[in-house]
């Protein structure tokens, strides 16, 4: 019993710390939510700073995924355009190789025609028509006059289809042809063996033929003796001439 | 009144100065007290006052409801003022298991304590005891606690808070004498 008293009693002194602790009140100064707030004030700013930094990096870090990725894609789009360049580039080599001869045709006539137009606009005499498109026809009549109107049905019967053509097939010309340069250059070069390298070769087995029919009693047989005897179990000398 | 505060509390959350001025007003009277039980300086209670509640109001999302910051804040205040306390006094606690032994003070000295002014007992207590003592009685520490805190043995810990009641009783007895003198 005397135990518990005591021990209210401690606990009643401790109770009377603790309360009057817990009623204790100092008054600030009257700056001193001024100083809080300065703090404050500079804390925003700075954060502030520090998350307009971190925007800029974000948008580097976009930009730079972007690109990557724009990479990236451009990689393997044109690693799958390979394929399908090689088959397109084949079927116009057919098609340039049928139309390559029209295409001189075309070239040869073109400047015929200014030169018809050119003499035609010095003589102007005769009244002899032209409608054939055939460049001999035209070579021809080089030498012969033409009225205004002549040359013009002539240059409109020669020269549209040649100018609706030419565009047509020059301009695949241009695409196609350094990538059929290539190709076939590559194929080339790995097919065809040059002379020297052709002769070297034959000198080389020659020599060697040699080699093996002089070497044949000395070190053929040596060798395969002792692999005969092994595999039999009985010591078998093979004579292989 | 609760919900008052928690209003004052999410304004504050949202860095409302308002709020957070009026957050101020309701506290920095007792935090200051607080601070002034461990430092014995008005001024330095002021410094840490400030730096307590820009953490508390710059931090204030790490505090879970409006019903905990009052605890929450007074944690602060504390934590800091030992940190004070640590950097501008040398404080070295001499590890006391021999103290220990004499655990309790006498029942008898602890019968009869008379009135007393608190803040006079707190700013003429030494500093080594009452770090301990503030912790253990004003803020429910317990020894391992107050180990951790104050990064001293357990033992170390108790023998501190022997000496500071000990150093009550013994003040307490001053103070009857210099009343009985007086009288």
């Amino acid at each position: 019993m005397n135990f518990l008293e005591l021990k209210k009693m401690k606990n009643s002194l401790k109770n009377k710390l603790k309360n009057q602790y817990e009623n204790q009140s100092e008054i600030p100064t009257e700056n001193l939510w001024e100083r809080i707030e300065s703090q404050l004030e500079n804390s925003e700013e700075k954060k502030v700073v520090v998350a307009k930094k971190i925007n800029y990096w974000k948008y580097a870090a976009i930009f730079l995924m972007v690109v990557s990725l724009g990479l990236v894609v451009n990689y393997f789009l044109n690693q799958k355009s390979v394929n399908p360049e090689f088959v397109n580039t084949e079927e116009p080599n057919l098609k340039q190789n049928e139309k390559s001869i029209p295409i001189e045709e075309i070239e040869n006539i073109q400047p015929i025609q200014i030169n018809n137009s050119q003499e035609i606009a010095i003589n102007k005499t005769s009244n002899s028509t032209v409608n054939s498109s055939d460049k001999t026809a035209v070579k021809v009549n080089d030498e012969k006059t033409l009225t205004q109107n002549n040359q013009k049905s002539i240059v409109e019967n020669v020269i549209k289809p040649e100018k609706e053509d030419s565009p047509k097939i020059i301009v695949p010309n241009i695409e196609n042809k350094p990538v059929l340069a290539q190709q076939p250059i590559v194929k080339e070069k790995t097919k065809y063996i040059t002379a020297n390298e052709l002769l070297f070769g034959r000198e080389v087995d020659k020599s060697y033929k040699e080699q093996q029919e002089n070497d044949e009693g000395k070190m053929g047989v040596n060798l395969r003796k002792p692999k005969e005897v092994k595999i039999l179990g009985i010591t078998v000398y093979s004579d292989e001439q | 009144m609760q919900n008052d505060f928690q209003h004052i509390f999410n304004r504050a959350i949202k860095q409302d100065r308002l709020a957070q001025k009026t957050i101020y007003e309701m506290f920095s009277g007792k935090m200051l007290a607080v601070a002034k039980s461990y430092v014995n300086n008005f001024d330095d209670a002021e410094d840490i006052l400030v730096t307590a509640f820009f953490k508390a109001f710059t931090k204030i999302e790490d505090c879970r409801d409006s019903k905990s910051f009052p605890f929450w804040l007074r944690k602060i205040v504390v934590n800091d003022s030992i940190n004070f306390i640590r950097k501008s006094k040398n404080l070295l606690y001499v590890e006391g298991e021999i103290e220990h032994i004499g655990d309790e003070i006498s029942d008898e000295e602890m019968e009869n304590f008379p009135d007393f002014d608190l803040e006079k007992v707190l700013s003429q207590m030494p500093l080594g005891y009452k770090l301990v003592f503030n912790l253990y009685v004003f803020e429910d520490k317990k020894h391992q606690e107050i180990a951790e805190i104050l990064n001293i043995s357990e033992g170390t810990s108790k023998s501190q808070l022997n000496k500071a009641k000990k150093w009550l009783v013994e003040f307490f007895r001053t103070q009857e004498n210099e009343k009985f003198v007086k009288k």
